[in-house]
């Protein structure tokens, strides 16, 4: 079976900035991937490219090809021009992106919004398919279909991210891109709109990109992780074998630093400094300052090569079978 | 959006800063040094009545025979100090009004906000028609009338911004410290709300120089002295239009132009360093 | 020993519009000096409120503050307990003003507190390098110029200027990234090992509240509604909301889970619901939950407390879990 997705060596510039530097990902029909990493690591400019949403003053290279089921050709995503892309976003892939207040237009009703989505596409739609279609998102996402001819200011932000994930459901796409959807929201509303993605995932057979800082989120939510660090994807495989035995000091000590209830309370020493700036990236492996394990071979470009069976890092020294103890936390460059 | 670009290379590196700062500057000059260079008395008169350009008068005479020249360069000083004076008080009251009212909220912030819209709303030249009417005309009547009009627009700005200011952590920082109100008021609330008053302060200035003329075109101007608004009032009032004494009625209303035009785009310019979002849309 | 600080039945509530919101419902607990505490909830339940009740910058409608043991009233006690308890926020890029340089920052506690010139440039580059920042190279900086990280321990060096016995942290790492909120996370632990300060700290992160702190109160809509030493009430929770919050963290070990996330969502303080306030969202609610209010009650656990009524004996059924 073919990939639904297949990105090949994308790279996107800010100016002379690298943001994101030769990304390589595939995505199969129905599964779901993890984005992880910290702020400025390309994360989303990575979603974004492949959205081709990228304000002008960034550069995008690489391939993108979409196998949308039901659709003979492949799409070239990187070919399209603006007007091919529109029809790409929703019908086949859609985004829910992280503040749902900003996203839902604020003087109409969500029912409204709804019919705009599915009329975009569809413009043979009779009313009554409209209608009972907004009713059958409403009720897909959990909520009453009642509350469609409510305005966004009236609904709480858990509702609101679920009117999100009904908006990016409206054209049935085969691949939704979620972007931090649960990081403005507590903990229940955040189990509750996980559990939703999960639900849907299984109902409709939704191949899901899920970019998060937490790697909490994204081990309950997915089938396969992609650690990105300063532009990079730094290490990749299914999230059980990436979380039990991470492949590169950067996943590690992320892992390590943070707190797992009914590990241990003590926290092993946090990675000290911060992340590059993309206009003055270290030589060799990017991770190299921070890293507690830099030998002479760093200042190579380690390249993504898998490690374990299905597991890639990009570290010379792997794959690991035994971490060395941190003693000491301070390395070059400053406090992050 | 970088905000490194400080406020100066905008004034030097951009055709925009570089024209206002010029012309601007040109007559600041002129202000200052005007009756040295005057080549008359500006209110001598002679018998050469709306005599046209020549060696002599550069820019003609008046219906008094007076040199059109030596008035517009006294006429110069009269509008900037109008404009800067009037835009200091604006400024100041303003700048009182918008802090006390937003800072404090409640009544004081009810009370004032009443009467920031009260001045909004009214139109401002007929409420200087009549206040100048009342009071007799002056110099320092004009800059107290123009300042007394037209601070609502800071005020109102002004208490937008300290309302947002008065809820970001660093001012709750300070106040859980049991810093005193004056005190935030001072340190953190003013410096960061300076900039705003000070870009909105020059385009005051532009407004003030427009009321001045225009009050002084409906000859209630300081009739001591000669601005470009009683230039221009005396030219019609003779019919130097009709008379086609072009020299008397066009270099008083060019000098306006050009004058609120410089300064109009010095205030745009500031506007844009404080609110960074506005330049991305240039 | 007394307590560092102490609320007792602390209420905050708001006029808005014409309704009363109860952001705080009658809480009281003691800090004591040199622990962790941590208040958990969900956003809304009244736990920032708390914090700012306890500073004296919301004024309280019923109830009363103590330090060491008196009450503070009046100005003089509310500007000595400002100056020996100090409080820390949750935005980086709001916490510092962005016309003022680090140092003029580190110091401004001491301006306003009035202490001694003399001794300022010194008190803050001890307090500097206590936050792990170098004084030559940051003290001329503007915020802009700095990371999140960075400005949050500036933060934390103009709260420690002034040698406070206690620190109150609204949420300090919640909006840093995760490399970043271990390093903030650390320089507090030394703070504590060091100097023995006293945390009361304000997050939404079980996990992180389970590792950081001694004791936990878990608040729910203006209320504690559990109370005791963390690993007790994360690892065997005994109010139901607990479990449920508990339930709802994700774990990053990997697995299939199993849960039933709570449903609802948490309602108004406006509209506080009658006899014990979680009841209508409660998985466990029984008979007189609607309308008996449940005070804090003795639980299993050493020194466990829940708001409760499957642990009041007189009332419960016999499923006790």
């Amino acid at each position: 079976m073919s990939a639904l997705l297949e990105i090949r060596d994308l790279h996107v510039n800010h100016g002379d900035r690298p943001i994101v530097d030769g990304v390589d990902l595939t995505l199969e029909p129905g599964e779901a991937l993890g984005l992880a990493g910290e702020s400025g690591c390309g994360k989303t400019t990575t979603a974004l490219a492949l959205m081709k949403l990228l304000p002008a003053s960034f550069n995008q290279s690489g391939t993108m090809t979409l196998r949308p089921p039901g659709v003979e050709e492949p799409i070239n995503v990187e070919r399209r021009t603006e007007a091919g892309m529109q029809v790409v976003r929703w019908r086949h892939v859609s985004l829910v992106f992280q503040g749902a207040m900003n996203s839902l237009d604020p003087v109409k009703r969500v029912d409204h919004q709804l019919a705009e989505a599915i009329t975009l596409h569809e413009r043979a739609a009779s009313a009554g398919d409209v209608r009972a279609r907004i009713g059958e998102l409403l009720t897909t996402v959990g909520l009453t279909p009642g509350l469609g001819r409510s305005y966004p200011h009236q609904l709480s932000g858990g509702q609101r991210q679920r009117v999100m994930i009904a908006l990016a459901l409206a054209c049935r796409p085969s691949l939704v891109i979620a972007d931090e959807p649960t990081t403005a929201l507590d903990v229940v509303m955040q189990a509750q709109i996980l559990e939703l993605l999960e639900r849907l995932r299984e109902q409709l057979g939704l191949a899901l990109i899920l970019i998060s800082h937490d790697l909490g989120v994204l081990a309950e939510t997915c089938d396969r992780i992609a650690v990105m660090y300063a532009g990079r994807i730094v290490e990749t495989g299914p999230v059980r074998e990436v979380f039990d035995a991470p492949q590169h000091p950067y996943t590690k000590r992320l892992l390590d630093s943070l707190p797992v209830i009914g590990g241990s309370r003590v926290l092993a020493p946090p990675i000290p400094g911060g992340p590059p700036d993309p206009s003055d990236l270290p030589q060799g492996c990017r991770f190299r300052p921070r890293c507690p394990y830099a030998a002479e071979v760093c200042l190579q470009d380690p390249p993504l090569r898998e490690v374990r069976p299905a597991q890639a890092a990009a570290c010379h020294f792997a794959p690991w079978d035994e971490w060395p103890p941190v003693t000491e936390a301070a390395v070059e460059g400053a406090a992050g | 959006m970088t905000r490194e670009r400080g406020v100066l290379d905008l004034l030097l590196q951009t055709w925009r800063g570089r024209i206002g700062l010029g012309v601007l500057g040109l007559f600041l000059f002129l202000a200052i040094f005007g009756s040295a260079i005057a080549p008359h008395d500006p209110d001598a008169s002679s018998l050469d009545i709306l005599g046209g350009i020549s060696g002599d008068h550069w820019l003609g005479t008046t219906e008094q025979g007076s040199d059109v020249f030596s008035q517009l360069l006294a006429g110069a000083r009269v509008s900037i100090v109008v404009g800067f004076a009037a835009a200091a008080i604006s400024a100041i009251l303003g700048a009182a009004v918008g802090l006390i009212g937003g800072y404090f909220g409640g009544w004081t912030d009810r009370v004032l906000d009443a009467l920031e819209n009260w001045f909004l709303v009214i139109p401002t030249l007929p409420l200087m028609i009549v206040l100048a009417r009342l009071l007799n005309p002056s110099l320092t009547v004009l800059i107290a009338v123009i300042g007394l009009t037209s601070w609502a627009g800071t005020g109102r700005i002004v208490r937008a911004q300290v309302l947002t200011l008065r809820e970001r952590a660093f001012v709750e920082r300070a106040r859980a410290l049991g810093a005193r109100d004056s005190y935030i008021i001072r340190t953190h609330i003013l410096p960061n709300t300076l900039p705003l008053i000070f870009a909105n302060t020059v385009l005051i200035v532009a407004v003030a120089i427009l009321s001045e003329a225009a009050l002084a075109f409906l000859g209630l101007g300081d009739p001591t002295r000669i601005s470009w608004g009683t230039m221009l009032e005396n030219a019609f009032s003779s019919g130097a239009p009709s008379a086609g004494a072009w020299w008397y009625v066009i270099p008083p209303g060019l000098c306006i132009t050009l004058l609120v035009l410089s300064v109009s785009i010095l205030g745009y310019l500031f506007e844009e360093y404080v609110n960074p979002r506005l330049r991305e849309q240039v | 020993m007394s307590a560092l600080m102490e609320a007792r039945d602390l209420a905050v509530h708001f006029r808005a519009h014409r309704a009363v919101a109860r952001a705080v419902d009658g809480v009281s607990f003691e800090w004591q000096p040199g622990e962790i505490l941590g208040v958990v909830g969900e956003s809304g339940c009244g736990k920032s409120t708390l914090a700012r009740a306890l500073l004296g910058l919301v004024p309280p409608t019923t109830g009363s503050v103590a330090r060491d043991g008196a009450a503070v009233e009046g100005k003089a006690a509310l500007r000595d307990l400002r100056r020996r308890v100090q409080m820390i926020f949750q935005d980086p890029y709001q916490t510092l003003n962005p016309r003022q340089r680090v140092a003029t920052i580190v110091a401004e506690p001491l301006r306003v507190q009035g202490v001694n010139g003399a001794d300022h440039e010194a008190r803050v580059r001890r307090a500097m390098e206590d936050v792990g920042l170098e004084p030559e190279r940051f003290l001329d900086r503007y915020p802009h110029q700095l990371s999140g990280g960075q400005r949050q321990r500036v933060a934390i060096a103009a709260a420690l200027v002034l040698e406070p016995e206690g620190l109150i942290c609204d949420e300090p790492v919640s909006m840093l990234d995760v490399s970043v909120r271990a390093q903030i996370l650390q320089v507090l632990i030394e703070l504590r090992q060091r100097r023995n300060l006293a945390l009361l700290f304000i997050t939404h992160d079980l996990s992180l509240a389970w590792s950081l702190c001694d004791r936990l109160a878990v608040m729910y809509l203006g209320r504690i509604v559990e109370q005791g030493s963390a690993v007790d009430v994360i690892e065997h929770p005994q109010h139901p909301y607990t479990q449920a919050l508990v339930a709802a963290v994700p774990v990053p070990t990997a697995g299939a889970r199993i849960r039933e996330p709570l449903s609802g969502e948490l309602p108004d303080s406006t509209n506080v619901p009658s006899g014990c306030r979680f009841h209508p969202r409660c998985p466990r609610r029984f008979e007189p939950c609607d309308r008996v209010d449940p005070p804090l009650l003795a639980t299993t656990g050493p020194g466990q407390l829940a708001a409760c009524l499957l642990h009041d004996p007189a009332l419960a059924p016999d499923a006790v879990a």
